[in-house]
């Protein structure tokens, strides 16, 4: 019955360090040994969410609905010159708004994994790596439930996708590691420093506009390098509607650029949250 | 079962009492990590100070160490560093097998959620996997005492209820090393029993390090025990008492406290024994002689006049009062000369506490109250635990009769 264990653990100070190359195996190691805590994490975040709201999923529509409308509505009195759009602009805007809100959600949902922990975080001892990475499972929930909507939007505009739409999950694929690995570093810096979340929430309020969320990338505006190329989450936002609308990218650079940033900043987030795990507890 | 499971060298940690600092303090180790600077950790930095200082000790499977202190001794800060949930700055902790907690046990739940899915949540916490939670769970339901209730949201429980659902999950881990922090605190009466069977359990099989402020629990649970002060151990050994003793050292003695409703004076409190006078200490088994005197205000007729014996955990173990005594007091406003002869005390050797009271004949108005105004030491070989150590008068016999009481017994169950 009783289950031996002879597993040795030592705390020393610095010991991570010490451990050279090895160490990215045993966080790999502990990644693959937490993935049931993070599915009951990941579990545990939705349920809870949806339990004591009436409207429950209803809310992850009612977001970009409402952003929807409203564009469309600003569009069409010409407030805003808005450019013709490869497909109706109410699919654009959606489908846009899905992978924002993809983005801005999970990173906001991140920045306060670890000081939501609260106790936990103290009394507990577990990989603190699966508090960030089970926040990221609400976001590709309400991703997934939204695309129900948004062929219902095809539907409604006329548009018809390019088969090619079903390649998508290599777009959010690099695009979630990026959420994590930014939601590494974020989460950290708002333990120690609570003004972090507030910065992130800013940012992400500006940052909607810095990328072709509403309207198509930009051609010839003396900031179009800054919101095509430097913002990385705008490469990922042309990628998704490229393979809706024309069936490949037409612009693989950034797509590409976009992705080697995104596993750089996943690994070094990671490799810096194990470094810096042991000095969470005593600084939250 | 006598392997070494917990090995402690040299431990140290240091802590900052300012919270700007901290964070300053915190970005640099953060920054020192990353550039792989090794610090030297030996200094205190500015506004810092050892909380856990140079402690060593090893613990075997099957013993229980008592951890116990002041507050802020420094006991809390190394069992997170056990727990591995704090770094220690200095030294090194050596962990063999599976670490369980009973610490903040209600740690994790969401309260949204219904109890059978904070068990599993928990339970992965914890690092068990689906399918032992799974074999599990029936146990801990029925440990919890929880009934129906475990499928409501546990937002709705008491926090009693709270307690027992995370006590119950915490005692099914098997551990190999528990670490256990003033848990027993919580709980009713039946429930407190309970816990104390399951940590008995677990204790055969593990290496438990326990934190406690109750002298008597860490008598009856602990086979080491280590008294810290300030960060440092001031005692580390198998002589549980003799650590006890070091605990109770750091507190000065009360000066006992005085009140009343001023209608009666309690003028001097004396202790005798044998002949001798203004004594502070007996033998075990010594007769006490306490004489009071006392003046009680003319209104009140029959005053109750009684001494209470206190422990060092200012419990009341005895009393002798003159209503329990049956003895008449009739008051005209003159000073009393009371002599109490108190026969063979049979008190455990420690130390103990004193009070006298005056009060009312409906023991509701104090008049007067010394509270533990007097020590009394009680010398001889501390055994056992109990604070009492009745005197009895013994017959042993063997062989002869046995026979018919084995059947008898055998017969009962």
């Amino acid at each position: 019955m009783r289950m031996k264990s002879d597993k040795v653990t030592i705390y020393e100070p610095n010991h991570i360090m010490k451990a050279g190359i090895r160490v990215w195996a045993d966080m790999f190691r502990e990644l693959m040994e937490s993935r049931e805590l993070i599915w009951r994490l990941i579990v545990r975040d939705i349920s809870a969410r949806y339990k004591q709201s009436t409207l429950g999923i209803f809310w992850s529509f009612l977001t970009p609905l409402v952003m929807m409308f409203v564009f469309v509505w600003i569009r069409q009195r010409n407030i805003l010159p808005i450019q013709e759009t490869t497909m109706p602009y109410a699919a654009f805007v959606f489908l846009g708004q899905m992978v924002w809100l993809f983005f801005s959600h999970g990173l906001t949902v991140s920045t306060n994994s670890l000081v939501g922990a609260g106790a936990l975080l103290t009394k507990i001892n577990f990989p603190r790596e699966v508090l960030v990475l089970s926040k990221l499972g609400e976001t590709v929930f309400e991703f997934l439930i939204r695309i129900p909507l948004l062929m219902i939007i095809f539907l409604w505009v006329g548009f018809a996708p390019k088969l090619t739409i079903v390649l998508v999950p290599f777009i959010i694929l690099p695009l979630s590691l990026m959420v994590i690995g930014l939601g590494f570093f974020v989460s950290l810096f708002n333990a120690i420093i609570r003004d972090v979340s507030s910065l992130v929430g800013i940012t992400m309020s500006i940052g909607m506009f810095a990328t072709p969320v509403i309207y198509p990338p930009p051609k010839n505006w003396p900031l179009s390098f800054w919101v095509n190329c430097v913002n990385p989450v705008s490469g990922f936002v042309t990628a998704v509607r490229d393979l809706t609308t024309v069936g490949y990218l037409t612009d693989p650079g950034s797509y590409i650029t976009a992705s080697l940033f995104s596993l750089l900043v996943f690994f070094v987030g990671w490799r810096f949250f194990h470094l810096v795990e042991p000095l969470i507890a005593e600084r939250v | 079962m006598s392997e070494v499971l917990v090995k402690v060298e040299d431990v140290s940690k240091k802590f900052c009492k300012n919270l700007k600092r901290t964070m300053l303090y915190g970005l640099q180790e953060i920054m020192g990590n990353m550039l792989g600077v090794m610090e030297n950790n030996d200094n205190l930095r500015k506004g810092e100070f050892w909380a856990v200082n140079n402690v060593s000790f090893e613990l075997k499977r099957g013993e229980c160490l008592g951890l116990i202190g002041s507050n802020g001794a420094g006991k809390s800060t190394l069992l997170k560093m056990l727990n591995g949930i704090i770094a220690p700055d200095n030294g090194r902790i050596m962990i063999k097998g599976r670490v369980g907690a009973l610490i903040e046990v209600t740690a994790g739940f969401h309260p949204m959620l219904t109890g059978r899915e904070n068990i599993y949540i928990k339970g992965s916490i914890l690092g068990l996997s689906k399918k032992e939670i799974d074999k599990k769970i029936d146990e801990i339901i029925e440990f919890s005492e929880l009934g129906d209730f475990i499928d409501s949201p546990v937002k709705h429980y008491s926090s009693g209820m709270n307690v027992r659902l995370g006590f119950s999950i915490a005692t099914q881990m098997e551990p190999d090393v528990l670490l256990i922090d003033e848990i027993l605190a919580v709980g009713d009466v039946g429930f407190k029993a309970k816990c104390f069977n399951a940590i008995a359990r677990l204790v055969k099989n593990a290496a438990v390090i326990f934190v406690s402020h109750s002298m008597p629990q860490v008598a009856r649970v602990c086979s080491h025990v280590c008294s810290m002060n300030k960060g440092k151990v001031t005692y580390l050994g198998a002589d549980v008492p003799k650590g006890i003793e070091f605990y109770y050292s750091q507190f000065e003695a009360g000066k006992g406290i005085v009140t009343g409703n001023g209608k009666a004076t309690i003028h001097k409190i004396e202790l005798t024994s044998n002949g001798k006078r203004d004594i502070t200490q007996i033998n075990y088994l010594d007769d006490l002689t306490v004489i009071l005197y006392v003046t009680v205000d003319p209104d009140v007729k029959d005053p109750n006049i009684g001494i209470y014996f206190l422990s060092r955990e200012l419990q009341i173990i005895a009393q002798c009062s003159s209503m329990s005594n049956k003895i008449p007091i009739h008051n005209t406003g003159d000073p009393f000369k009371i002599t109490i002869n108190l026969p063979r005390v049979n008190f455990n050797p420690g130390i103990y506490m004193i009070s006298a009271s005056v009060t009312d004949e409906t023991r509701v108005d104090v008049l007067a109250l010394h509270y533990a105004i007097k020590e009394l030491k009680v010398c001889g070989e501390y055994i056992g635990r109990a604070p009492i150590n009745l005197a009895g008068e013994w017959e042993v016999k063997q062989g002869g009769q046995f026979e018919k009481y084995k059947e008898k017994i055998l017969g009962e169950n």
